[in-house]
C-alpha cells in the first residue's frame, strides 16, 4: 500500500489535484468523524468572510438572520436552519401539523395558506396549456403526481368559505417548499418577507421547545452539517443566476485554501468520493487520470497504455508523458498505442503501422532525419 | 380548527398576482418580434421555462467556437456582437432591451459565430435547447416563426460582414 504521501504526490503529478480537491469541497461532513476538518473548515469560513464578504456579495447570499434568503425554500426561512437528519428542511416541517398552532399565533397561517393557494391556481393554469409532463412544473414547487389532489382542493375553497385543517394543512406544506429563485411563478411580497424575518425567533422557540435536538440553527461560528464544505466556507448561497459565480467564487476559495494550508486535508476528504459504478460519476478525462495514478503508484515492470490519455487536454497529455519519461525511463518498459504524436519523443523504438503492418521504425530522431511516413504525419500531412 | 379566507387574504393574493414574474417575462416575451405572435395562453407557459441570468459588464455570454446552447433576450443592459479574425474583431452590432439573440442555438447543436459580450452589466431571459425543445413539441408553430427571425438576424449580420471586407479591401 502506497503512503499518503505517495498518493498527493501521484495525484497532484497527473493532474488530478483539482479535481479531487473539488469532490472534497462538495462533500459534507461527519461530525462525529471529522472535527479536526470542521474546525479547519470553520477557520476557513472566517478567513474567506474577512477577504471577501465585501467583493463576492454580488454573488452570494449570505445567511443573514435578519435577511429573508431567497435561495433557500419558506421552511429553511421560517427555521434559520436545517434538519440534522439531512433531509430537506421543508419535508421536515411537512411531518409536524403542529406547528399549525405556532403559525396561527404569529399571524402566518393565513399567508402562508394564500401562499400554497396561489401556488396551486398558478400551476393549475399553466398545466391547461400543455399536455401532463412534468418538465413544465419546473417553476411551480407542486409535484405533477400531486396535481389531480390539488386541483380537487382548489376547486372545493374557491370561494369564500371555511377551510378544514387538514386542506390548510395541505395548502401549508407547498408554501413551506416555495424558493423564490426556484419558483419565479410567485414572487413575495417584501412585507410577507419581512414578517418572516420577525417571527424567526418565536418559531425558533416553539421547535426548540418540541424537537428539541432535531434541527440545527444557522450561526456563523457553528458548522452546518446539512450542507457542503463549500457552502459552509462561503456561509450562504451561491447567487446562481449570476453567470460565472459559481466560478469565480471558487476560484476563490481554492486559492484561500492554499494560503490556508488546508489543500491536503480536504484532497484527503475528496479521495472518499464515490465514483459509482465503473466510475460513471467521473469524467473521461478523470477516468483516465485515475487509472494512471493507479498505475504509477503499482510500479509495474511492463506498462501497456492503449490511448490511455486520449481523453485529455493537449497540456495534461503532455504533462502525463514527462511524468513517465522520468519515472520509467531507462527502469521499466513502456508500450504506448498512440495517434497525438507530441506525445512519443522520448520512447527508445517507435514503429509506424499502416494497415495492420510495421512500415517503419527507430527513434524519433531516426525517423525525423528518414523524412519518411512519420515525418509526414509528424509535420500534419496526410500519406 | 377553522380558517375563514378574508378581505385580508385576498389582499394578499393581489398583491401576488401583481408582483408575478411570470407576467413580467409575458410582457417581455411580447416585444419580442420571434414571440410576440405567439397566443398569450402559450406564451404564458413559454415565459415560465426562461431563467433570469445576469453578466457583469465586460464578461462574455458566449465565445465566438463555443458551444453554447442558450436563446437570450435582453432585459436590461447593452450587449455587443463581436466577430473574431486572427489579428482583428469586428463589433458587428450593440444589442438593447427586448433584443433576442442566439436562437440559432436553440434548434441545433452549433458553435457560435460571433462572440456576445455584456457591454454593461446585462440581465437577459435565458432558454436551453432541450427546454426549447419541449416547448415546441407541444407548440411547433412556435418553432418555425423563431427559425424565420433567426434566419432574417444571420443574413442581416452576414451582410454587414461582407460590406466591412469589402471597405477592408478598398483600403489596405
Amino acid at each position: 500500500m502506497p503512503s499518503e504521501h505517495e498518493i498527493l504526490e501521484t495525484i497532484e503529478n497527473v493532474g488530478l489535484g483539482p479535481d479531487i480537491l473539488s469532490f472534497g469541497l462538495y462533500s459534507r461532513l461527519d461530525l462525529c468523524q471529522e472535527r479536526e476538518l470542521m474546525e479547519q473548515v470553520l477557520e476557513l469560513r472566517c478567513a474567506f468572510l474577512r477577504k471577501h464578504r465585501e467583493t463576492l456579495s454580488r454573488f452570494i447570499e449570505y445567511f443573514e438572520e435578519n435577511e429573508f434568503l431567497d435561495y433557500c425554500s419558506m421552511a429553511t426561512n421560517l427555521v434559520f436552519g436545517f434538519p440534522v437528519s439531512g433531509k430537506p428542511t421543508e419535508e421536515a416541517l411537512a411531518e409536524k401539523p403542529e406547528l399549525v398552532k405556532i403559525l396561527k399565533k404569529l399571524g402566518l397561517l393565513m399567508p402562508m395558506v394564500v401562499l400554497g393557494r396561489h401556488i396551486v391556481a398558478e400551476t393549475i393554469e399553466l398545466t391547461k396549456q400543455v399536455e401532463s409532463d412534468e418538465f413544465f412544473l419546473k417553476s411551480s414547487p407542486l409535484f405533477d403526481k400531486e396535481l389531480p389532489y390539488y386541483e380537487e382542493l382548489l376547486k372545493k375553497y374557491s370561494g369564500i368559505g371555511t377551510i378544514k385543517q387538514k386542506d390548510l394543512w395541505s395548502f401549508v406544506i407547498l408554501a413551506f417548499r416555495y424558493n423564490p429563485h426556484k419558483h419565479p411563478m410567485v414572487v413575495l411580497p417584501s412585507t410577507f418577507k419581512e414578517y418572516v424575518v420577525r417571527s424567526r425567533r418565536e418559531f425558533r422557540k416553539f421547535i426548540e421547545s418540541h424537537w428539541p435536538d432535531e434541527f440545527q440553527f444557522i450561526h456563523p461560528s457553528k458548522y452546518l452539517s446539512y450542507c457542503t464544505i463549500f457552502r459552509n466556507i462561503i456561509f450562504g448561497t451561491v447567487k446562481s443566476e449570476y453567470s460565472g459565480a459559481e466560478e469565480a467564487i471558487k476560484d476563490a476559495v481554492i486559492e484561500l485554501i492554499k494560503e490556508e494550508g488546508a489543500e491536503e486535508s480536504l484532497i484527503s476528504k475528496g479521495l472518499e468520493f464515490h465514483v459509482g459504478t465503473k466510475g460513471d460519476r467521473l469524467s473521461g478525462g478523470q477516468k483516465q487520470k485515475v487509472a494512471i495514478a493507479r498505475t504509477l503508484l503499482k510500479e509495474p515492470r511492463i506498462l501497456i497504455m492503449d490511448e490511455a490519455t486520449a481523453s485529455l487536454d493537449n497540456a495534461s497529455q503532455l504533462k502525463i508523458q514527462q511524468l513517465l519519461t522520468q519515472k520509467f525511463k531507462g527502469k521499466r518498459t513502456v508500450l504506448s498505442v498512440v495517434h497525438r504524436l507530441e506525445t512519443v519523443k522520448d520512447y527508445d523504438q517507435i514503429l509506424v503501422m499502416k494497415a495492420g503492418k510495421i512500415v517503419e521504425r527507430g527513434s524519433f530522431d531516426e525517423l525525423m532525419k528518414k523524412k519518411g511516413i512519420f515525418y509526414e504525419l509528424y509535420q500534419g500531412h496526410t500519406v | 380548527m377553522s380558517f375563514t379566507r378574508d378581505i385580508q387574504s385576498e389582499k394578499l393574493l393581489e398583491e401576488f398576482k401583481s408582483q408575478c414574474h411570470i407576467d413580467q417575462n409575458v410582457r417581455i416575451l411580447r416585444e419580442v418580434e420571434a414571440f410576440a405572435v405567439v397566443p398569450i395562453n402559450k406564451l404564458r407557459v413559454l415565459a415560465t421555462l426562461f431563467s433570469r441570468k445576469k453578466f457583469v459588464r465586460n464578461s462574455f455570454l458566449f465565445r465566438q467556437h463555443d458551444k453554447d446552447p442558450h436563446g437570450y433576450i435582453i432585459i436590461e443592459g447593452i450587449v455587443q456582437i463581436y466577430r473574431h479574425y486572427t489579428d482583428k474583431s469586428y463589433m458587428l452590432q450593440e444589442l438593447t432591451p427586448h433584443d433576442f439573440f442566439g436562437g440559432l442555438a436553440l434548434f441545433a447543436d452549433i458553435k457560435r459565430l460571433f462572440s456576445a459580450k455584456a457591454a454593461t452589466d446585462v440581465t437577459c431571459l435565458v432558454i436551453d435547447r432541450e427546454t426549447f425543445h419541449r416547448f415546441t413539441l407541444n407548440f411547433p408553430e412556435v418553432a418555425t416563426r423563431v427559425l424565420e427571425t433567426m434566419i432574417k438576424r444571420v443574413v442581416a449580420l452576414e451582410d454587414k460582414l461582407l460590406d466591412m471586407q469589402i471597405v477592408e479591401c478598398r483600403y489596405e
